[in-house]
């Protein structure tokens, strides 16, 4: 009984790294319809970024906060230069340079920081709360309260805030957005620094808990592509709940059928999933 | 017009002349392993071995009168790439022999190219037997290797894992055909001495979540965890460990008993690991005191295993330059089968597979430094090879 719940523990904290990369993911599809491939090495600089910060002796809540900054700052940069000037044009075009970014990112992380692992070892996100038997590392907990926190966030400011509400309708009808006088670039601006910076508190929140490394975004976003894909493209309830499903499942397969088939079924679920709801888990057509 | 190509001729021809007779070429030596990608760490560090090798002898005057170059190759840890990279190293760079492969899976992958282009290859840090078994004797001449197989590692460190460990282990290994010989040949001399092998699992490299299967391990309440993993996995299988709360004693196959392990999880996560391989620090021998202060001197910190091998290997290839006296391919395969020389990783000769028969060295972290526990010397058990080529036909 124990060894289950701890295993749904263990998927829960892991679904809530994978909803905070996929959602950034699924914002900027259903928004600019763009596929970033660069999301997962805006998680990967964001977990060096904290390293660097944390190195100089500067407060973890701190370094968060400043390996997001830099994230959505990076995020503004790469939407100016190569996501903008292909918008309109052929939908390979933006695949095309996303993927570019993230080699760019990738290796350039390598050259910066060799392909070492580095990691920062910090007490209190160590430390084990113990609930009859079921073990949870504080830093995990945070995770999950963070991403819990963060989606609200973004529930309220995409439903209820004037940027909301323009980038939703900007994701269902450009032409009509630009005809009533909504400022188009500064929405796909704003949509790709939030899905940078959504990756960014990922790579931050885990860096404690992780071993960094240049590839260590590799991994992970082929799991939350899976996830956006399973919570209707551009989904953004859809895509929350994928992640912990996929991840959830996962725990439990590694456990009770094999480590080696982990990703088996994960993406088994997934297939399954969209052999009976094509448009995704609720079921909708692509919009915010 | 006529002049000036006339002139342009003569520079020519000074130039390119000039450079064949003044400056000898250098002795070029490759050496193939990862790079990049998440066992980086390891072929980094074993070419810092391998330049401080070159460094040190060149300092002394060279090989016959020239210097030696080392040039590098990523094989990033795949079998694919371990054929390209090989390829490309013997091709663009003209290298002479080659050193390297940190996974056996890649090893096994280069050496029919080292076979096809006949340069020889120094194996310094794979373990999987099947490597030496295909060498040597019957198969492929063009490859040597001078640490010890895991099978041969097993004999001694297994039965530790027993008596120190107690009878009921879990094994997590690496899924590549190091990973997966290490977990045959460690079971079967665990069963032999009356240990029980509850649980064995096979992780893909780069794997981020080992927390499920590290709860299915605590559910099954082992005497000790086995772990077949290399530095960067090995940080997250260790942080994850610390974080389920188990306690068990961790035993190690791989590159987890090192110094830059102990940074990377922490002096009280580390603490206690035990883990065996052909060199460690801290042995106690001039040479072995020697490469520990020249490496800090050279690279600013402490050498871990592979860094030791990748030294090893190009001492090895400067060796059998000196005994043949010249530095070709087939000249250096000649020299390496007269081979006979101490170094810091045990005394190697290469019998009829072109395995060497060293040491087994155990160690353990201890109060966040790796300390040397003890030093076996080992002989090849009777039928050894017998055995394997029996398997081989198979």
């Amino acid at each position: 009984m124990e060894t289950f719940f701890q295993l749904l523990v263990n998927g829960i904290a892991f679904g809530a790294i994978y909803a905070m990369v996929a959602v950034g993911l699924t914002i900027v599809f259903g928004i600019l319809e763009v596929v970033n491939f660069a999301q997962g090495e805006f998680y990967m600089l964001a977990a060096y970024v904290t390293f660097l910060v944390y190195l100089v002796q500067i407060p973890y809540p701190l370094a968060i906060a400043i390996a997001v900054g830099t994230m959505v700052v990076i995020g503004l940069v790469v939407e100016r230069f190569a996501i903008r000037p292909l918008i309109g044009r052929a939908w390979q075009l933006p695949i095309l340079s996303t993927l570019g970014i993230s080699i760019i990112m990738q290796n350039g992380a390598i050259v910066i920081w060799t392909p070492n692992p580095r990691t920062i070892i910090i007490d209190i996100a160590n430390l084990n709360i113990d609930i009859f038997g079921v073990v949870i590392v504080f830093q995990k907990l945070m995770i999950v309260f963070f991403a819990l926190a963060l989606f609200i966030g973004l529930h309220y400011f995409i439903q209820k805030t004037k940027t909301g509400k323009a980038m939703r309708a900007v994701s269902q009808n450009k032409e009509a957005c630009r005809i009533i006088g909504i400022d188009v670039p500064r929405i796909s601006s704003i949509t790709f620094a939030l899905g940078a910076g959504l990756s960014g508190f990922g790579g931050a929140l885990v860096a404690p808990v992780m071993a960094i490394h240049p590839v260590m975004g590799i991994f992970l976003v082929l799991k939350c592509f899976a996830a956006v894909i399973m919570g209707g493209f551009g989904n953004i309830k859809g895509t929350i709940c994928s992640a912990f499903i996929l991840a959830i499942v996962e725990s439990f397969a590694v456990a009770y059928v094999s480590l080696q088939y982990k990703d088996v079924f994960a993406f088994l679920v997934m297939i399954i999933i969209l052999l009976f709801r094509p448009a995704g888990i609720f079921g909708k057509k692509v919009g915010i | 017009m006529r002049k000036q190509l006339t002139v342009m001729t003569i520079l020519f021809l000074f130039v390119s002349f000039s450079s064949f007779v003044f400056a000898a070429d250098p002795i070029r030596i490759g050496y193939i392993g990862p790079l990049t990608g998440s066992v980086g760490l390891l072929g980094n560090e074993a070419m810092k071995g391998a330049t401080l090798a070159a460094e040190q002898i060149n300092a002394a005057g060279g090989l016959l009168g020239r210097q030696i170059k080392v040039y590098a190759a990523d094989d990033k840890c795949n079998p694919a790439e371990s054929v390209s990279a090989t390829r490309k190293i013997i091709t663009r760079d003209r290298v002479v022999a080659t050193i390297g492969h940190v996974c056996s899976s890649a090893t096994l992958a280069g050496m029919p190219i080292n076979k096809q282009q006949k340069i020889p290859h120094v194996v310094e840090t794979s373990t999987n037997p099947m490597i030496t078994a295909r060498a040597g004797k019957g198969g492929n001449k063009w490859l040597f290797r001078p640490n010890l197989p895991d099978d041969i590692n097993a004999m001694v460190f297994a039965k530790m894992i027993v008596e120190i460990g107690g009878p009921k282990s879990s094994y997590l290994m690496v899924n590549d055909d190091w990973g997966r010989g290490v977990a045959t040949s460690f079971k079967k001399v665990m069963e032999e001495h009356g240990g029980k092998v509850l649980s064995v699992d096979y992780y893909d490299e780069g794997e981020t979540n080992f927390m499920s299967v590290l709860t299915k391990i605590k559910g099954l309440k082992p005497t000790s965890l086995f772990v077949s993993a290399r530095t960067g996995s090995g940080v997250v299988i260790m942080k994850q460990f610390a974080e389920l709360g188990m306690k068990m004693p961790v035993f190690n196959q791989g590159d987890m008993v090192n110094e830059q392990f102990v940074k990377l999880v922490g002096k009280d996560v580390a603490e206690g690991l035990i883990g065996s391989e052909s060199w460690y620090p801290g042995i106690d021998r001039p040479m072995n005191k020697k490469f520990e202060q020249d490496y800090i001197a050279r690279w600013g910190y402490d050498p871990i295993e592979p860094s030791a091998y990748g030294y090893v290997g190009v001492q090895l290839i400067a060796e059998a330059i000196r005994i043949s006296k010249k530095a070709t391919p087939a000249a250096i395969r000649d020299g390496l089968e007269k081979m006979d020389m101490d170094t810091i990783s045990g005394h190697v000769k290469f019998d009829e597979h072109n395995q060497a028969w060293t040491w087994v060295v155990i160690a353990k972290i201890t109060d966040g430094k790796v300390k040397v526990v003890k030093e076996v010397q080992v002989d090849r058990p009777a039928g050894y090879w017998e055995k394997w080529e029996k398997k081989l036909k198979k």
